[in-house]
């Protein structure tokens, strides 16, 4: 089991170079950032995590810039979305995004994708709530048809493009790994479907071993060798950490706060020092 | 006059960030990247330079992911898009992706625009060719309300939504100058009724100081001041450089083939020598 980081880049947060800069000095293997295009000042749809909207939500940076700054920084660090939010992109646009920031940092993007839950905010970019899973599912077939193809044809419900060309490549192959966000009922069928990767939110001592059993299950039946999970979000209890080895994760990602480095950076060594105790060390 | 450079970073060119890095070691003041965000296969739409499309178009990096690598491995060049395609762009996602840019480079952005010339390429994206334009200034008028206002709304015939929240807000205020590219019939108007800078392509034998003149005129009856005109300057010979700055051109932006450092370095050291000659030191 590996570890990496996340946070919300902000105008009031430590700047996302710097970031993957000491990340990668103190050796975690991932950097992710969220992504909200915009937030709808009605507030119609209920926040997950209960109570008001932090302010980071309608503040954070575009992922596709801040993980360019990242990556343009570091060697090692892997540089992901936790998640993006492919209803409220353009496929072609998308796809050439996630190509190139694949190709200059070296092969080391991850990405990560999710349904979304404001339904005002996907509403602004003409995405339909109702639909939204088929809307991702046709997105993602699109894109991997651009990054595989030399010439790429899609056709489905709402994507639709005959015969078009698009480099760079990603420089990994045959694509950055889709991970997909979420723990609803359905997610994990999407992963075995069109994912390569699992990644639930860590929601306090939750345990994830039957769900990952389950998981690994659905990926046998499909003929697919085990599905890698990472947790977004994990308590900082080295007792939870072990559970999830336990249960089957390869990787934890952390919650930075969306703050200056004076606060994030004794962060990451508190991180480095449980990381260090769990491993024994 | 200010000395910019323009490339389409690719899979075959130098790094975006290395690329920038020799270009502000070099003296110049800015670099632009253009955008493709795929090439249809049909080609329908012929080419408005002549004969073959060459590769590059459809082998170009995204421009935002190839600029934030260039902002991040500089430290004064301006970085900007020569021209971005806005009609093949979702608005709320855009405005995002330019204040980010603008922040993570410390208010370094140019934002380059155009209609595009690729029919069937903004077909892919939705956009209809014939309604172009009042996409493309519905789209820049939206953004300039997200930029410039905490809560944004704005309803058009193409682009609506109310009352969105969507910072971080840019550097550069009251936002990044707004570039219009093109030397159609209709350009100069456009500028003055959007834009804050004129970008037109220098053509062998073509001169600008009657538009230049025009633009002005248009400028001061709309109660503006004079309005910065940058080239795209295709025929690099000292004679016709002093001749636009003559006519009122303050930028002049020489291109580059994308390709590797051996071929690039040596034409960005003979472009530099040019400017040194024209300078006069």
């Amino acid at each position: 089991m590996d570890f990496g980081v996340y946070i919300f880049p902000t105008d009031f947060s430590i700047h996302p170079a710097e970031l993957a800069r000491e990340a990668e000095a103190r050796d975690f293997a991932g950097l992710l950032v969220p992504e909200h295009t915009h937030i709808p000042a009605s507030r119609e749809s209920a926040w997950p995590g209960g109570g008001d909207l932090p302010t980071e939500y309608s503040h954070s940076l575009d992922p596709f810039v801040a993980l360019t700054a990242a990556a343009a920084v570091t060697k090692r660090l892997q540089v992901g979305t936790g998640i993006c939010l492919v209803v409220e992109r353009d496929p072609i646009v998308l796809a050439k995004e996630v190509a190139s920031l694949d190709f200059v940092s070296g092969g080391r993007f991850l990405f990560g994708i999710g349904g979304g839950w404001n339904r005002e905010e996907m509403e602004n970019h003409g995405t339909d709530y109702t639909q939204r899973w088929t809307l991702l599912r046709e997105r993602i077939e699109a894109m991997k048809a651009i990054w595989t193809e030399d010439e790429a044809t899609y056709h489905g419900k709402f994507v639709n493009f005959d015969r078009i060309w698009s480099w760079p490549k990603p420089a990994r192959k045959p694509h950055p790994p889709v991970i997909v966000g979420g723990n609803g009922e359905r997610t994990l069928q999407r992963v075995v479907r069109y994912g390569d990767e699992w990644m639930p939110l860590g929601r306090g001592d939750q345990s994830f071993g039957p769900r990952i059993k389950e998981l690994q299950e659905l990926a046998a039946q499909a003929g697919r060798s085990p599905i890698p999970v990472s947790v977004f979000g994990s308590p900082s209890k080295p007792g939870m950490l072990e559970q999830h080895q336990t249960d089957g994760v390869s990787r934890i990602y952390f919650p930075l706060p969306p703050a200056d480095r004076e606060k994030v950076l004794p962060r990451l060594d508190r991180l480095v020092a449980l990381v260090r105790e769990f491993n024994g060390a | 006059m200010e000395y910019g450079i323009m490339m389409f970073p690719s899979d075959f060119s130098m790094p975006p960030g290395d690329f920038a890095r020799a270009v502000e070691e070099r003296g110049f003041e800015s670099v632009l990247f253009p955008e493709h965000t795929h090439i249809p296969a049909s080609r329908k739409t012929p080419f408005p330079a002549g004969g073959e499309l060459p590769q590059i178009y459809s082998h170009g990096m995204d421009p935002f992911v190839a600029l934030t690598a260039a902002a991040v491995a500089t430290t004064r060049l301006r970085i900007g898009t020569g021209v971005c395609l806005v009609v093949e762009r979702d608005p709320i996602t855009l405005a995002k992706q330019v204040a980010s840019l603008d922040l993570v480079s410390g208010g370094r952005f140019l934002f380059g625009i155009g209609g595009g010339w690729n029919r069937e390429e903004m077909e892919d994206h939705g956009t209809d060719y014939a309604t172009r334009w009042t996409l493309l200034r519905e789209r820049v008028e939206a953004m300039q309300a997200i930029w410039t206002q905490d809560e944004a709304t704005y309803h058009g015939q193409f682009v609506n939504f109310d009352r969105i929240w969507s910072w971080p807000k840019p550097v550069q205020k009251p936002h990044p100058p707004i570039l219009v590219g093109g030397n159609g019939a209709r350009t100069l108007q456009r500028v003055v009724r959007y834009g804050d800078e004129w970008m037109p392509i220098a053509r062998p034998g073509l001169t600008f100081g009657d538009r230049i003149k025009e633009l002005q005129d248009l400028s001061a009856k709309a109660g503006r001041g004079p309005i910065p005109v940058s080239m795209f300057y295709l025929s690099s010979t000292p004679k016709s450089v002093e001749e636009h700055q003559r006519e009122g051109v303050s930028r002049l932006v020489m291109a580059v083939n994308s390709a590797g450092a051996d071929e690039v370095l040596p034409r960005l050291d003979r472009l530099a020598a040019l400017v040194r000659r024209f300078e006069g030191n």
